[in-house]
């Protein structure tokens, strides 16, 4: 997803305004990450009005905070690391399943798979009907049963568009962290595809991928699974 | 390298040179790997398409009022400016009795400082100079408004024979409307009316 780059004043400049006591600069301020802020809960998230609650207590936490803020990181690291956490704390007061109604849940699949270049899936499998249903909701599932760490570069690599050194610096972790991660991440959501994708006769494709679908881990708690831990032990 | 790296590397665009032709080569050979690229494409995209759309729905300025609705900005006080804020505040500041006190005092000064100097007994009844107007019987009223602020205003009574014959002019008695302490101390004799009238502006 690409951001608009920054015009106006520099982020310290208004942080120094609001600290002065200018409440339009917070306006400012806000108006140039809000989208961004809004973005990251949302794919964290996956429910616009949890991510909108979450994006506007990051806000107000901001303001509150800002005299403790210290320049050494860029402002959008510090607003990240105050949204993320708000949202593991939603995870923590909410549960972790996202909550969509049926008939919503379908059709906005439907939307979003022929937004997500639907049209190669079917490329791949003309001779077979393809499901979107059914392929969104276990889309939906797989990206709810991502770990927070999993999830958490995802977002920041699929939604941010950042590079994993980027990732690594705003989430704290070396580089081969950030690419484990992000490995398994995907290979959790490439299985949850594979049903959709397997043509008669080649099997190969699950194999390789791993269990299935219906072997995806729900770990919420934000410990490291599997590769990662293969990784930190060697 | 295995091919989930490889994958993982093209997706993110860090494959160039050899390395890129060679596995785009391999895509183009091998549908298995096609499919598991395609899938974490989609997977990613499907995240990304998600967002877009929530973003596309999101009232970003309702955003803006919730959160300065509940952050402790500075706001003006109602009245700040006004010529009773200090009155408002001490109101505010729940000294009623001594507010109340003060406002009636303002509002006493102020209703003394409406009423005119010849108001003191008016509540009484009709002032002396009009009591004198009125029973003059007179036709016609001059009154002359003098320049000075602080002089009295001269009524002149004109009867009916004043009117009717312009040689000799009778003009009643002037009576001239002023303070009772200035009519005692003054023995002026009466000018007469032609004078007077020439006087006239």
């Amino acid at each position: 997803m690409k951001w608009s780059r920054q015009r106006g004043p520099s982020d310290e400049a208004l942080i120094s305004k609001i600290l002065a006591g200018e409440q339009e600069a917070f306006q400012m301020l806000m108006s140039r990450y809000e989208r961004r802020a809004f973005g990251v809960a949302m794919g964290m998230l996956r429910n616009p009005d949890d991510a909108m609650d979450v994006v506007q207590e990051a806000f107000i936490r901001v303001y509150k905070h800002l005299p403790n803020y210290q320049s050494d990181c860029a402002f959008f690291t510090w607003l990240y690391r105050i949204v993320k956490n708000l949202c593991i704390d939603h995870y923590r007061k909410h549960g972790s399943k996202v909550k969509v109604e049926y008939e919503d849940g379908w059709k906005r699949s439907d939307t979003l798979l022929e937004h997500a270049f639907v049209a190669d899936l079917r490329h791949l499998e003309p001779d077979r009907p393809l499901d979107r249903r059914q392929l969104g909701e276990a889309l939906s599932e797989a990206l709810d049963s991502l770990s927070d760490k999993h999830r958490e570069v995802m977002v920041l690599r699929e939604i941010e568009g950042l590079s994993y050194e980027e990732i690594a610096e705003i989430v704290g972790c070396r580089l081969g962290t950030v690419m484990s991660r992000l490995h398994h991440a995907r290979k959790n959501l490439q299985r949850a595809l594979i049903p959709y994708l397997e043509s008669s006769g080649e099997r190969g494709l699950a194999e390789r991928a791993g269990e299935g679908v219906g072997t995806l881990r729900r770990d919420r708690a934000g410990t490291d699974t599997d590769g990662e831990e293969k990784e930190q032990r060697q | 390298m295995n091919d989930e790296l490889m994958i993982m590397l093209y997706l993110d665009g860090l494959l160039d040179g050899e390395e890129l032709a060679d596995f785009e080569a391999r895509l183009q050979a091998e549908p298995l790997l096609l499919k598991q690229l395609k899938a974490q494409k989609i997977s990613g995209a499907f995240l990304r398409a998600e967002v877009e759309e929530a973003i596309e729905h999101v009232s970003f300025e309702r955003l803006h009022e919730r959160v300065t609705g509940e952050l402790p900005l500075p706001k003006k006080e109602k009245g700040g400016d006004a010529w009773y804020a200090p009155i408002y505040a001490l109101w505010r500041q729940s000294q009623l009795p001594i507010a109340s006190a003060l406002v009636a005092a303002l509002l006493t000064l102020f209703v003394v400082q409406q009423r005119g100097p010849g108001e003191d007994g008016a509540l009484a009844g009709p002032s002396v100079e009009l009591e004198e107007v009125s029973g003059a019987g007179a036709q016609t009223i001059l009154i002359r408004q003098p320049a000075e602020a602080e002089a009295s205003p001269v009524i002149w009574l004109l009867d009916e024979e004043t009117e009717d014959h312009d040689e000799e002019t009778k003009v009643a008695e002037p009576t001239r409307a002023k303070s009772e302490e200035e009519r005692e101390g003054q023995d002026e004799p009466h000018r007469s009316a032609g004078a007077q009238l020439e006087a006239l502006p």
